[in-house]
């Protein structure tokens, strides 16, 4: 019941009689805005229960207030911290794309607040990316590993993104210098996910991922995660509303991508919940795939239980991103890559010369097994 | 037509949030709270360039004497600057 009343929330056109008839079925409200955080919704069920004004206990009108009053500040200084990081960066003639978090917000709900992110994300082009590292240590920004790694060209291959944090401020950033892992998509080359846009927000100009291919990524990092958040749902359906499409585009880069099941799973989880509208053309193509349907009931269940994907559950990682693949050749490279290429905690444990980079095949192996005579989970997403 | 002799610096962000403004100035990382009064005059700021049309406008809203209406916006771009909201041009 308590996830009903998240979809309601998160929905644009629910009415209040229903919405307060989910509400007087809460038996713990701080259970329920827990459960409203994990799946990345807070902002909008605070919205949503205060504009229809739902009748609920004022013990729980407080915390939620409370709640979301320590979100929008954090949020506030996360915008400004963008404002101003995107500035550094552009003095320092770094091109820099963001994804994801306020700008996401912006796009798809048209302010900073309603969406709910815990990090900005910064996308840099690979030759960038050791000045862009500097850069943030330079702004009080610490590196979850040493910098220095990020020239290692082994690791540029088995990785996707590294994390800074600033005590100071407590924001966390996420460098990026490619969307996804190589094993993900079969024709490795997501680098076509990147056409830009350029947004004016608040006065200031921002680099994003274009309409379309926004849509794709979210749909495929939705996918990847098995869509365990109801936000990443959320997200799809807002965007769709509030910005131009090109869905040819879209279905053409999902086809050049080999993700047209993720595109189409992550419509069809928009339209499941929130009756998103979809273009007709990939309407059809959702309607006649029997993978999408049966894959919409699993997550179904998935997400009312909220079970949380086990990261040391190798089998049932393979099996489940196996089901999102295009062709059975898709699902197979996706497992040779797994179980051959070296993974980014490989090469974090010491970072070597080029021509001795033959030698992380070894450790690999004596990784693994550390990791399991340990029980230690060694799968990394 | 002459400017306002203030600017808004680049590091103030505003969020309107329950009918209420909210200001974020990120270099003291303070946060500053607008009454409805306030987040008009703010608004004027952002949109007006004559330093009559503040008083214009507020004066078409409140029912007050131009004198009180002067010192009260006086007042308070003075408490914008002395916080670091706005900057004066000197």
């Amino acid at each position: 019941m308590s996830f009903q009343l998240l979809v309601a929330c998160a929905a644009t056109n629910s009415d209040a009689k229903h919405l307060q008839e989910l509400s007087d079925k809460v038996t713990s409200w701080p259970e329920f805005f827990n459960l409203a955080h994990q799946h990345g919704v807070l902002p909008l069920v605070y919205q949503t229960l205060k504009s229809h004004r739902i009748n609920i206990p004022q013990p729980a009108i407080a915390m939620l207030t409370q709640l979301h009053s320590q979100h929008v500040m954090h949020h506030m200084q996360m915008v400004a911290e963008l404002e101003r990081l995107t500035l550094c960066f552009r003095e320092a003639g770094i091109e820099l794309t963001v994804i994801k978090g306020p700008v996401l917000s912006f796009m798809a709900y048209g302010d900073f607040i309603s969406r709910q992110y815990v990090d900005l994300d910064f996308l840099v082009h690979e030759p960038d990316l050791f000045r862009a590292a500097q850069l943030l240590e330079e702004q009080g920004y610490n590196a979850h590993k040493p910098i220095k790694f990020l020239k290692n060209p082994a690791l540029l291959r088995a990785g996707k993104d590294a994390s800074f944090y600033n005590t100071d401020n407590g924001i966390k950033i996420e460098l990026h210098w490619r969307l996804f892992e190589e094993r993900l998509v079969q024709s490795l080359k997501d680098e076509q996910l990147y056409s830009m846009q350029q947004l004016s927000i608040n006065n200031k100009q921002i680099n994003t991922l274009q309409n379309e291919s926004l849509i794709l990524y979210l749909a495929m990092h939705g996918s990847k995660h098995f869509w365990e958040r109801l936000e990443w749902v959320v997200d799809i359906d807002r965007l769709i509303h509030n910005v131009d499409v090109n869905w040819e585009k879209i279905w053409d880069l999902a086809c050049n991508l080999h993700v047209k099941i993720m595109l189409l799973l992550g419509l069809k989880m928009a339209n499941h919940y929130f009756a998103t509208p979809l273009p007709e053309m990939l309407e059809q193509e959702i309607n006649t795939n029997t993978q999408i349907a049966s894959l919409i009931k699993t997550l179904e269940i998935n997400m009312l239980k909220t079970i949380q994907i086990q990261s040391g559950d190798i089998i049932g990682h393979i099996q489940r991103i196996g089901s999102l693949t295009d062709t059975r050749l898709d699902a197979w490279h996706y497992v040779i890559k797994l179980a051959f290429s070296l993974k980014t905690a490989d090469i974090y444990i010491m970072n070597l010369p080029k021509l001795l980079h033959f030698f992380y095949y070894f450790v690999r192996p004596l990784r693994l097994l550390f990791s399991v005579l340990t029980g230690k989970s060694h799968h990394e997403h | 037509m002459n400017k306002l002799p203030y600017h808004i610096p680049n590091t103030i962000l505003l969020q309107k949030i329950d009918g209420e403004s909210i200001l974020l100035d990120s270099n003291s990382n303070q946060f500053f709270a607008l009454n409805p009064i306030g987040e008009q005059i703010w608004e004027l700021l952002t949109q007006s360039e004559e330093p009559a049309a503040i008083l214009e406008t507020l004066q078409q809203l409140y029912d007050a004497p131009q004198e009180v209406l002067k010192n009260d916006i006086s007042t308070f771009l003075n408490v914008l600057v002395d916080r670091g909201l706005l900057i004066k041009e000197s």
